[in-house]
């Protein structure tokens, strides 16, 4: 018998079971992605300034998504509860506080009172959030307590404060080269437009990274700026530095990386990507703290 | 003998890549140890672009052209045939050639794709896949053109990456080059391109050499025949589905299918290291001199640990640990150069001699080689694999990101060494190479010679 045609067959349908399932399943999933209307009407994710668009193509032409990635990632979330608001009914409350934290006493929990905010709970999951509101329900609830929740995303890429939540398909829509990165062999950069916001931090970085991080292995990018001799004794407003009759410039090449590296920030809380801002501390004023909620972040 | 031409160019060319293919990732490893010092001042060398120009051209330029060469040889002698039409290989390796070129010198102006796996530029790419057309059509024409019934290991696997590369590379590049795809799909076609291109392409032709010749240098059939049929439909079941990380902004069942069948390409692993290890035995002194098959048996081994380690990091757990981390690169290597290198360059030393019809000239460079190749990738991956591996739990321990990546620098120091032992092995090949093609050109050119003089004396003589 003729294996040939056989063979053929049999591979043909094995190939085209992982490109059904990834490229064309994940395209009908994935590949239409819109941007999404946020609470305040506003689109998420807007377009990079056209600088910016420019700074990717030089993050791409010079091969940054070699050493750094731009994704975070959770490994699991848990949840705080807090009790921001006491209100008139103090012995429902306390009856409550009682009944989610029996270990407390009565003689804490009325001491827990007299604090502007009380955590009840820490990184809990969802459920016992929900069973201690419930405790919460009628008296407490009607003399005006109020509790609020924030989640809290795991992980190493959010202990080392990379991220506020991580990221989601959303983020990368505007994107024309999507350069998620496969080493960290330098830091995350998804919310570095959030972490560093100051370009002249960036520009002398890229200039020079030893100046800025001790004994850091990114490459300098001398070529990206222009060593000019200062002429009438006057140096370039936008100079970096000055070495005896010379200033460092940046090319524009530098400035629209650096554009690019600003605008590079995941922090919208999105549906499939929710973030709380823990509340602020309490003002100085009598008025009464603002509660946490999924508002964007200011 | 038909194949001479088209295979010389092919073997030749691909090992030339290779050669530059380790100046640059040595060069790449060196810039680590000192930034400012190694070639800093030249933009066009800047770290991104030659380590996109030694990962390319390890692949293009080297991995699929050899794998080219071994795929026309191996469908001539598995089906007692001659090569079909010579010329029109010739022409696909010429085409496919001026594409990495033009492929390398768009990276070092800046035209890199911004994608692993497939960082020559659009120009380059579409060169490559008509010279890869040619080619396959030539292998597909002798394939057709076999003179046996039975069909052998090796054919099915070459019969498979034949015709899975065009697919997989006009998808990428149709995807992510011509008419990109919105966000984050990019990262996925991408991601599917490179885990087919290592876990099928590259295992499929390596695994045709070494299910040729083990069992042609051990002179005993491959132990098992259904068993490697078994290996074979499995792998090109489940190894296409790999590639997509545990924690990548992606719907959660992208990753969620890649680990499980990540995990499950464990079982053609198994079933190939099975087979092999009963059909070799335990017969370690034929190694001794036999270089060929000592570099067949090193390369399989790292088919088996980096098959076994792939499979593991499917595991999700075991992946946000070494996802992001040295270890990848560790890995990576390993199937490249490791496992693929070392079993095309087997085949490089076992073809040459068969169609050129002279010995190496220089033994002892295919034993040097063999050695520096082995043991600078052994070292490369210890070292590289632990750096990764310390990286991916301090970082899980909550170090700072500095302190960790200062923390692995001593492994990551011996790691540039075993780079730059597998460049003096790649240069011993490269070295014979050219040696041996000079002293058959010396000889063709003196015979040529002497015919000419001899008919003058003899007109002279008359």
């Amino acid at each position: 018998m003729n294996f040939g045609p056989l063979l053929f067959l049999g591979l043909f349908v094995s190939m085209a079971l992982s490109w059904y399932g990834f490229i064309f399943k994940g395209q009908l999933d994935l590949g239409r992605q819109k941007q999404v209307k946020l609470d305040d009407g506003s689109y998420y994710p807007s377009n990079r300034d056209g600088l910016a668009h420019q700074g990717a193509e030089v993050y791409r032409a010079n091969g940054c998504y070699y050493c750094h990635s731009q994704q975070v990632g959770q490994t699991g979330h848990e949840f705080n509860l807090t009790l921001t608001k006491v209100g008139t009914n103090t012995e429902a409350v306390v009856t409550a506080i009682l009944q989610v934290k029996p270990e407390l006493g009565k003689a804490s929990a009325r001491s827990a009172l007299k604090a502007k905010r009380f955590e009840l709970l820490h990184g809990v999951p969802f459920a016992d959030i929900k069973q201690a509101q419930k405790a919460f329900d009628g008296l407490a609830k009607e003399g005006g307590a109020e509790l609020a929740w924030e989640i809290v995303p795991l992980g190493p890429d959010f202990a080392m404060g990379w991220g506020p939540r991580r990221t989601v398909a959303a983020d990368y829509l505007y994107d024309n080269t999507v350069m998620l990165g496969n080493q960290r062999i330098g830091p995350d950069l998804a919310n570095i437009g959030l972490r560093r916001p100051d370009p002249k931090w960036h520009l002398e970085h890229l200039y020079q990274p030893r100046s800025k991080v001790e004994k850091s292995t990114m490459p300098p990018y001398y070529f990206l700026f222009e060593r000019r001799k200062i002429e009438n004794g006057k140096t370039d407003p936008e100079a970096l530095k000055v070495e005896g009759d010379y200033q460092i410039v940046p090319k524009p090449e530098a400035k629209a990386l650096v554009a690019y590296l600003m605008s590079l920030k995941a922090a919208t809380p999105l549906f499939e990507a929710p973030m709380t801002v823990a509340p602020k501390p309490p003002p100085a004023t009598n008025a009464a703290p603002a509660a946490a909620t999924n508002a964007p972040v200011k | 003998a038909s194949c001479r031409v088209p295979l010389m160019l092919m073997f030749f060319s691909a090992a030339s890549w290779l050669a530059l293919s380790a100046i640059f990732s040595f060069i790449a490893s060196l810039k680590f140890h000192a930034p400012e010092k190694i070639f800093a001042q030249c933009s066009h060398m800047t770290f991104g672009h030659v380590q996109a120009a030694a990962n390319s051209l390890l692949i293009y330029g080297f991995a699929i052209q050899a794998g080219l060469g071994a795929m026309l040889w191996l469908f001539c002698r598995t089906g007692k045939t001659t090569l079909f039409q010579p010329v029109l290989a010739t022409l696909g390796a010429i085409f496919w050639n001026v594409g990495v070129t033009i492929g390398a010198i768009g990276i070092f102006i800046g035209d890199q794709s911004g994608f692993e796996w497939l960082e020559f530029p659009k120009y380059a790419n579409g060169t490559l896949l008509v010279g890869y057309l040619v080619i396959a059509l030539v292998a597909g024409l002798t394939f057709h053109d076999r003179q046996t019934k039975e069909s052998e290991p090796s054919q099915w696997f070459l019969v498979g990456a034949m015709f899975w590369f065009p697919w997989i590379f006009s998808t990428a590049i149709m995807l992510l080059q011509v008419a990109p795809v919105r966000g984050v799909m990019q990262a996925v076609v991408n991601n599917w391109y490179g885990a087919n291109l290592v876990n099928i392409w590259l295992a499929f032709v390596g695994l045709a050499v070494v299910f040729y010749l083990m069992p042609v240098q051990l002179k005993r059939p491959v132990h098992n025949r259904y068993l490697a049929m078994f290996a074979f439909w499995v792998l090109a079941l489940v190894g296409g589905w790999g590639g997509m990380h545990a924690t990548m902004p992606v719907p959660s069942w992208l990753p969620g299918v890649s680990s499980m069948m990540t995990i499950l390409t464990i079982v053609p692993v198994l079933a190939v290291a099975f087979n092999l290890h009963r059909t070799f035995g335990r017969d370690f002194h034929l190694m001794k001199d036999d270089l060929v098959l000592s570099f067949v048996i090193v390369g399989a081994s790292a088919y088996v640990i980096y098959g076994g380690l792939n499979a593991a990091t499917g595991v999700q757990e075991l992946n946000v640990v070494t996802h992001f981390t040295f270890f990848s690169l560790a890995l990576n290597k390993l199937a490249l150069y490791g496992f693929f290198s070392l079993t095309l360059s087997a085949a490089i030393y076992y073809i040459v001699p068969k169609i050129t019809g002279s010995e190496w000239p220089l033994p002892g460079l295919v034993k040097l080689h063999l050695w520096c190749g082995g043991i600078g990738m052994g070292i490369y991956f210890l070292s590289l694999g632990l750096a990764g591996v310390l990286q991916g739990q301090r970082w899980y321990g909550g170090a700072s990101f500095m302190d960790v990546a200062n923390g692995v620098l001593r492994p990551f120091q011996m790691s540039t060494f075993g780079d730059l032992l597998i460049l003096i092995g790649q240069v011993g090949l490269i070295a014979n190479l050219k040696w041996l093609l000079f002293l058959r050109c010396r000889a063709c050119c003196q015979s040529f010679l002497a015919d000419v003089r001899g008919t003058k004396t003899a007109e002279v003589g008359a």
